[in-house]
C-alpha cells in the first residue's frame, strides 16, 4: 500500500453508520443528489448513470456495493465523485463528512473480522482520536466484475 | 451509389493534398530528428528503428504516389539501409546517425521546395543525389564490420557537393548533432556554385517573393482532440444551462433580461453548431482522394480497376477521420498490390480483366464501419504461415495449431510480409503492422476475411465515441432508451382486432403476422430483465433488424427521432450485451442506447432466418392472400402484392365523378369499385361508420377497392377450384379451411 505514504488528507463520509474516507488525491469533486437514469441488468451495485457536464458518470451504490444494511429506507444520494484508472465513477454515500488531515497517523490492516466485501474495498484503517476511519482503495471500489449478482431490474 | 470520379482529381485536389502531405511530414520529421539522436543513444532499441522506419516508409509512398521523383529515390534507399538497421543485419553507429540525420536534413529540404513550387523537381539534384550515394555506401560494405568512409569512397566527387548541405539549413537545430558525427562529411565545406542556387532560394521565402501566402505549417492550426472534446462537453453543458435561464427569464417580464437571454440563446446555439461542426466531417473527404490514388496506383503496378465507394456522407468525428485515412490508404494500397491480380492473369482465371475495388462506410450499431473489399487473388492461409514461419514470427508448432482464419491474421504482425517481391508501393512487412497500430490508437480494430481465388474484405471498425448519429427515442418503464436508426425498419401499431389477429404465440413465444410473415416479438421490457407483462391495451412494435435477423421489439411509448451523441459508458457496464452506449438527452437527462444485435443475442433469437425485404415465397406455389369478407360473411381473397395500402374513408367523404364513386386522396382522386357488386354478390349493409377500402396500385394508377373487412393475411399454396368461377372470379379455393373466391383484380378494377 505505498500510495498512503504521501496521503495525509482523507475527504470522509459515512455509509451505513461506517466513517469511510478516501484519499484527496483521487477525489474530483462531491456532489449532491443527482438524476440518475437506472441500467437494468447492471451489477446490482450499480445504481445509474448520471450525466456530469456532458461526461457520463457510472454511479454505485457503496451500500450496495460493500453489502451493508441499515434500516433507513432511501438509498445514499450524495455523490463523492472519484478518479479510477482514467475514469470517473460517482460513489454513492450517505453523508459527506470533512476532509481529514491524518499526518502523523500511520495505516493499519483491516481488522479480520469484517466483512469480505468490506475488507475487498478497504485497504487500511486509520485510528482517529474519536473514530476509525476506513480507508477506500477506489480502484477496488469501482470494480464491480466480482462482486454483485446482475440486478434484473428486481424480478425473475 | 457508387461513383467513379475519375476527372475529380483537378488542381485544388493535388494542392490539398500535397498540403496535408507537407503538414503531416514535417511533423513527422520532428519527431525523426528525437529518434535518430535517442537512438544513437540507445542503438539496440527496435522499438525506436521501428517507429523511424515507418515514418520514412510512409513519406516514400505518397510522394510516390504525389509524384515526387527525387524525394522518392531517396527515402527508398533510406528505408532500405533502415530495414537493415531493423532487421539486425546492421548496427547503428555516430556515423550511420549522421548519414540518417542527413538523410531527414535533405528530405525537409526538399519539402521546402515543394511546398513553394508544387514540385521537386527544381531541387538541387545533385545534393540528393549525393546523401543518395552516402546511404548507398552505407548499405554496400553492409557485411564488413567497419563502413568508415562511405561518402569518400563514391567516385562522383562527394567532397564539394557535401558542403551546401550546412548551408542549405542553416536553421535546423539538428544540424548540431550530425557535425559531430559524420566526420567525413564535415570537414571539408567547400562551397560550390551549383548548391549556391538552393539556399538563395531558401533566402528568398521569407522574404518578398510570395508575401501573400502564408506556409502550410502556420495556415492551419493542429488543436489538441482532448482540448475539443472539453469544448463539446461545456457547450453542452451551457446549452442546457441557457434553456433553464430561458425557462425561468419567461415569466418574470424584465424585458432587459429577455432580450439578454434572447442573445445568450442565439449565441449558444451558434457555438454549439460551430463546435460541432469542427468536429465532424463526412467521410467523402477521404473518398475524394481515392479514385486518384486507385488510378495513379493501377497505372504504376499495371492493373485495371474498377473503384466503387459508397456511404459519402458516414459522418465521423475530426480527429477518427484523421487517424483513418493513414490506414485506410495502405489497406487500398494493399489491394492493388496484392490483391486485385495484373489482368492477364485475372482473364487466366476466368475473372473480368479490371478488377473491383470496393468502399464502403456506414453506421453499424454505434460504430463506424469502413470495408474494404477487392475481388483479387484472396490471402492464402498456407502461404501466410509458410511466410510467419520464415520470418519467424511464429514456430511451425504454434502454426500447426492455428485455424486457416487465425493464420490470415498474421499479416498484422510486425515483420510481416505476404509480397513474393519486395515493391516500391507495399510489402515490406510495415504496412499492416502500421495500419493495426493506427486503429487500435483511436479504439478501433481491424480485421480480415479472405477467400483464395475470391478475394479479400477487410473490415475496420471504430467506436462512435464522438459520433453523431439519428436514432428513435422509445420510451419504457419511465425511461428514455435511443434505438440506431439504422438498426430501425419500421413501426407497427396493433389495437383491438388486429392485435388479437396479428399476435400468437408459438410455444410460448409471440409473434406477429405481419404481410404474411411471422416476425418474432420480443418485449423490451423481457430484453431488460424485467417481467414478461401481458397487455391487452394496444401494442406499439418496432421492427428492428442486425445481423441479418430481423425481429419486432415491442414497446411502451414511441417519441421521436433525434441526432444523438453516442457517448462511452463506464467499465462496470461493458458486460451488457443490451447497450451500446448511452447519450445525453435535450433535458440533460442520460439515456441508454440499445444493442439490438446484443438483445438479439440475450433473448435468442439471433439465428432466425432473415425476412428478406422482399420476401419471395418460401415454396413457389405459395402466395401471400389477404383474405376479406364482402356481402355479409362472403370470403374472398386478393394476392397480397396487388395491395399497397389498407385505409378507411369516412362515407361522407365519398364523392362522384360521372358514374364512378371516387374519393379525395393523398392530393390526389382516387376511384372506388364496391367489390361485392363487382363479383355478383349482393352489397351489404354499411356495418360501421368507415368504409374499408383495399388501395391497388398498378402501373402508377390507384383503386380503392371497397370490401366490409379486412381477416386476414395468408401464405399459403392455392390450389384452386373452378367451382364459383365467374366475372371477377378466377375460382375458389380452401383457405385456413373455408371456401374462399379468389378475386380476379383486373376484371374488377377493369370495369
Amino acid at each position: 500500500m505505498s500510495t498512503t505514504v504521501a496521503t495525509h488528507q482523507y475527504c470522509t463520509f459515512w455509509v451505513a453508520g461506517l466513517h469511510f474516507g478516501v484519499a484527496v488525491d483521487s477525489v474530483q469533486e462531491v456532489l449532491r443528489s443527482q438524476t440518475m437514469t437506472p441500467v437494468p441488468r447492471a451489477p446490482e451495485a450499480v445504481r445509474g448513470l448520471i450525466n456530469l457536464r456532458g461526461q457520463i458518470v457510472t454511479a454505485l451504490d457503496l451500500r450496495r456495493r460493500l453489502d451493508l444494511h441499515t434500516d433507513a429506507d432511501e438509498s445514499p444520494e450524495m455523490n463523492v465523485i472519484v478518479r479510477s484508472r482514467g475514469e470517473v465513477v460517482s460513489l454513492l454515500v450517505d453523508r459527506i463528512g470533512d476532509v481529514i488531515d491524518t499526518s502523523g497517523l500511520e495505516l493499519q490492516p483491516v481488522p479480520s473480522n469484517l466483512p469480505v466485501m468490506v475488507r475487498e474495498v478497504v485497504h487500511g484503517v486509520l485510528t482517529l482520536p474519536d473514530a476509525i476511519l476506513l480507508v477506500v482503495d477506489p480502484d477496488r471500489a469501482v470494480d464491480v466484475s466480482a462482486a454483485g449478482e446482475p440486478n434484473n431490474g428486481g424480478t425473475s | 451509389m457508387v461513383s467513379l470520379m475519375e476527372g475529380g482529381g483537378g488542381v485544388d485536389d493535388d494542392a490539398e493534398i500535397i498540403a496535408e502531405f507537407l503538414v503531416e511530414s514535417h511533423e513527422n520529421l520532428d519527431q525523426l530528428d528525437r529518434d535518430l539522436v535517442a537512438l544513437e543513444q540507445d542503438p539496440g532499441s527496435r522499438e525506436k528503428l521501428a517507429s523511424i522506419f515507418r515514418t520514412i516508409h510512409t513519406i516514400k509512398g505518397t510522394s510516390g504516389f504525389l509524384g515526387f521523383g527525387h524525394l522518392e529515390s531517396l527515402t527508398h534507399v533510406g528505408e532500405n539501409l533502415l530495414s537493415r538497421l531493423r532487421d539486425g543485419e546492421m548496427l547503428l553507429d555516430a556515423e550511420l546517425t549522421g548519414t540518417l540525420l542527413r538523410m531527414v536534413d535533405t528530405v525537409r529540404d526538399l519539402l521546402a521546395v515543394i511546398e513553394r513550387t508544387g514540385a521537386d523537381e527544381t531541387a538541387d539534384a545533385v545534393v540528393v543525389a549525393e546523401v543518395v550515394a552516402a546511404l548507398k555506401a552505407a548499405l554496400e560494405p553492409a557485411t564488413a564490420p567497419s563502413a568508415t568512409q562511405p561518402p569518400a569512397t563514391q567516385p562522383p566527387a562527394p567532397e564539394p557537393v557535401s558542403a551546401p548541405e550546412p548551408t542549405v539549413t542553416p536553421d535546423q537545430p539538428s544540424v548540431v548533432p550530425l557535425a559531430a558525427a559524420p566526420t567525413p562529411v564535415a570537414p571539408q565545406p567547400v562551397p560550390e556554385p551549383t548548391p549556391v542556387a538552393v539556399p538563395t532560394d531558401a533566402a528568398a521565402d521569407p522574404g518578398d517573393d510570395e508575401p501573400g501566402t502564408r506556409s502550410v505549417v502556420d495556415s492551419s492550426v493542429r488543436v489538441d482532440v482532448n482540448l475539443l472534446d472539453n469544448l463539446v462537453q461545456l457547450v453542452g453543458e451551457l446549452v442546457l444551462t441557457r434553456n433553464q435561464i430561458l425557462q425561468r427569464t419567461d415569466g418574470l417580464g424584465d424585458a432587459e433580461l429577455v432580450r439578454a437571454a434572447q442573445r445568450l440563446d442565439l449565441v449558444a446555439s451558434e457555438l454549439q453548431e460551430g463546435v460541432m461542426q469542427t468536429r465532424m466531417q463526412p467521410i467523402g473527404q477521404v473518398w475524394a482522394k481515392m479514385p486518384r490514388i486507385v488510378r495513379d496506383l493501377a497505372a504504376q503496378l499495371g492493373r485495371e480497376v474498377h473503384l466503387e465507394m459508397e456511404g459519402h456522407d458516414t459522418e465521423l468525428d475530426r480527429s477518427l477521420l484523421e487517424a483513418l485515412k493513414g490506414p485506410l490508404t495502405h489497406l487500398v494500397r494493399n489491394s492493388l498490390d496484392h490483391g486485385i491480380e495484373p489482368p492477364e492473369r485475372r482473364i487466366a482465371a476466368g475473372k473480368a480483366a479490371a478488377g473491383r475495388l470496393s468502399l464502403r462506410a456506414r453506421h453499424e450499431s454505434g460504430q463506424v464501419v469502413v470495408e474494404i473489399t477487392d475481388d483479387g487473388a484472396g490471402i492464402d492461409p498456407v502461404r501466410v504461415a509458410e511466410t510467419a514461419i520464415a520470418r519467424g514470427v511464429i514456430t511451425a508448432d504454434q502454426a500447426a495449431r492455428m485455424e486457416p482464419k487465425e493464420l490470415v491474421q498474421l499479416v498484422f504482425r510486425p515483420g510481416f510480409s505476404t509480397a513474393a517481391t519486395v515493391t516500391n508501393v507495399s510489402g515490406r512487412g510495415v504496412g499492416m503492422d502500421v495500419v493495426r497500430t493506427n486503429i487500435e490508437r483511436i479504439g478501433g480494430s481491424v480485421d480480415l476475411s479472405s477467400q483464395v481465388g475470391l478475394g479479400t474484405t477487410c473490415r475496420v471498425r471504430i467506436p462512435l465515441t464522438l459520433a453523431i448519429i439519428p436514432a428513435l427515442v422509445v420510451g419504457e418503464g419511465g425511461e428514455r432508451y435511443a434505438i440506431p436508426q439504422a438498426n430501425l425498419v419500421e413501426l407497427v401499431r396493433l389495437e383491438g382486432e388486429d392485435l388479437r389477429n396479428g399476435v400468437e404465440m408459438l410455444a410460448g413465444s409471440p409473434v406477429l403476422r405481419l404481410r404474411g410473415h411471422l416476425l418474432p416479438l420480443v418485449a423490451l421490457t423481457t430484453a431488460l430483465g424485467g417481467p414478461s407483462s401481458a397487455t391487452d391495451g394496444p401494442l406499439t412494435v418496432v421492427v428492428v433488424q442486425a445481423d441479418g435477423s430481423r425481429f419486432g421489439l415491442c414497446i411502451e411509448e414511441v417519441y421521436d427521432t433525434q441526432e444523438i451523441v453516442v457517448k462511452p459508458i463506464g467499465r462496470q457496464l461493458k458486460g451488457l450485451a443490451t447497450y451500446a452506449g448511452a447519450t445525453i438527452m435535450g433535458d440533460g437527462r442520460v439515456a441508454l442506447i440499445l444493442d439490438v444485435p446484443g438483445i438479439a443475442a440475450t433473448a435468442g433469437i439471433d439465428h432466425v432466418v432473415a425476412d428478406e425485404p422482399e420476401p419471395k415465397p418460401v415454396d413457389d406455389d405459395a402466395e401471400a392472400l389477404l383474405v376479406l369478407e364482402v356481402a355479409a360473411g362472403r370470403r374472398a381473397a386478393l394476392p397480397l402484392r396487388a395491395i399497397s395500402r389498407l385505409e378507411e374513408f369516412d362515407p361522407a367523404r365519398v364523392e362522384r365523378s360521372g358514374n364512378e364513386e371516387v374519393v379525395q386522396y393523398r392530393d390526389g382522386i382516387l376511384p372506388l369499385v364496391r367489390l361485392a357488386p363487382a363479383i355478383g354478390l349482393r352489397e351489404s349493409e354499411l356495418t360501421g361508420d368507415q368504409l374499408s377500402v383495399v388501395v391497388h396500385e398498378a402501373d402508377g394508377r390507384r383503386v380503392g377497392i371497397i370490401i366490409d373487412r379486412v381477416l386476414d393475411v395468408v401464405e399459403t399454396a392455392v390450389v384452386r377450384s373452378e367451382v364459383g368461377r365467374r366475372t371477377g372470379v378466377l375460382g375458389s379455393a380452401i383457405v385456413q379451411d373455408r371456401v374462399t373466391d379468389l378475386v380476379d383484380l383486373e376484371a374488377v378494377v377493369g370495369r
